[in-house]
């Protein structure tokens, strides 16, 4: 099966938006902040990314290209 | 110099971390929100369990940990290294502990990690700057 193609973050925003992504052969800029990579699973359902998190090795990336609401507030 | 950009207009600043598995020879980079307010660094279980380190150990220590929604008990384990805004510490404590999914992220980068460094944040520029002090 064919590789999927590496994306950039902006790319990867566009095509798959409010979504959690696992990446593969990912890039970091040099202030460790994601730069481009190959989605190998995508969903709006963060639990999905972690169970297919299982099935990969080696280095991999989680991402969300998602925002929070701007009327939400957030306190942990 | 260490640098990350960020959209001052966003309710919170996430940043990607770095983290590396037990045995030294992947690593996995996870969405976190730098939070000031946080004494230690959080990282959701599921996350840590695929670094190959044991969360569910019965022999790791227990911390308790006041959050706004009450008072929680977290392992705590401590992962080989984590880099996060260009730079990198070493044998890092963090709490394993898992976060909404709404929040967007998979944990929290916390002063643990940060009090390494000078931190500076500019909230009107959007712009975080990390460096070692002198």
């Amino acid at each position: 099966m064919a590789k999927k193609l590496l994306l950039t973050k902006e790319k990867i925003k566009t095509k798959y938006p409010n979504e959690w992504l696992l990446l593969e052969d990912y890039e970091l800029d040099a202030s460790t902040t994601l730069r481009k990579g190959r989605v190998i699973a995508h969903s709006k359902d963060r639990d999905a990314i972690h169970r297919a998190l299982k099935k990969h090795k080696g280095n991999l990336c989680v991402h969300f290209t998602g925002t929070l609401p701007p009327d939400t507030g957030v306190i942990f | 110099m260490p640098r990350v950009v960020f959209d001052p207009s966003v309710p919170s600043i996430v940043v990607d971390l770095l983290l590396e598995a037990a045995d030294g020879r992947s690593s996995l980079v996870i969405p976190v929100v730098l939070d000031t307010g946080a004494s230690l660094t959080i990282v959701a279980t599921e996350i840590v369990t695929q670094l190959g380190y044991d969360p569910a150990n019965p022999e790791l220590d227990r911390q308790r940990i006041i959050m706004g929604s009450g008072i929680e008990y977290a392992p705590r384990t401590t992962v080989r290294s984590a880099t996060a805004i260009g730079q990198r510490v070493t044998n890092l404590d963090v709490l394993c502990h898992d976060l909404p999914p709404e929040s967007g992220v998979d944990g929290l980068l916390g002063l643990n990690f940060l009090r390494h460094f000078k931190l500076t944040i500019r909230f009107r520029k959007g712009i975080i700057d990390l460096n070692r002090e002198r």
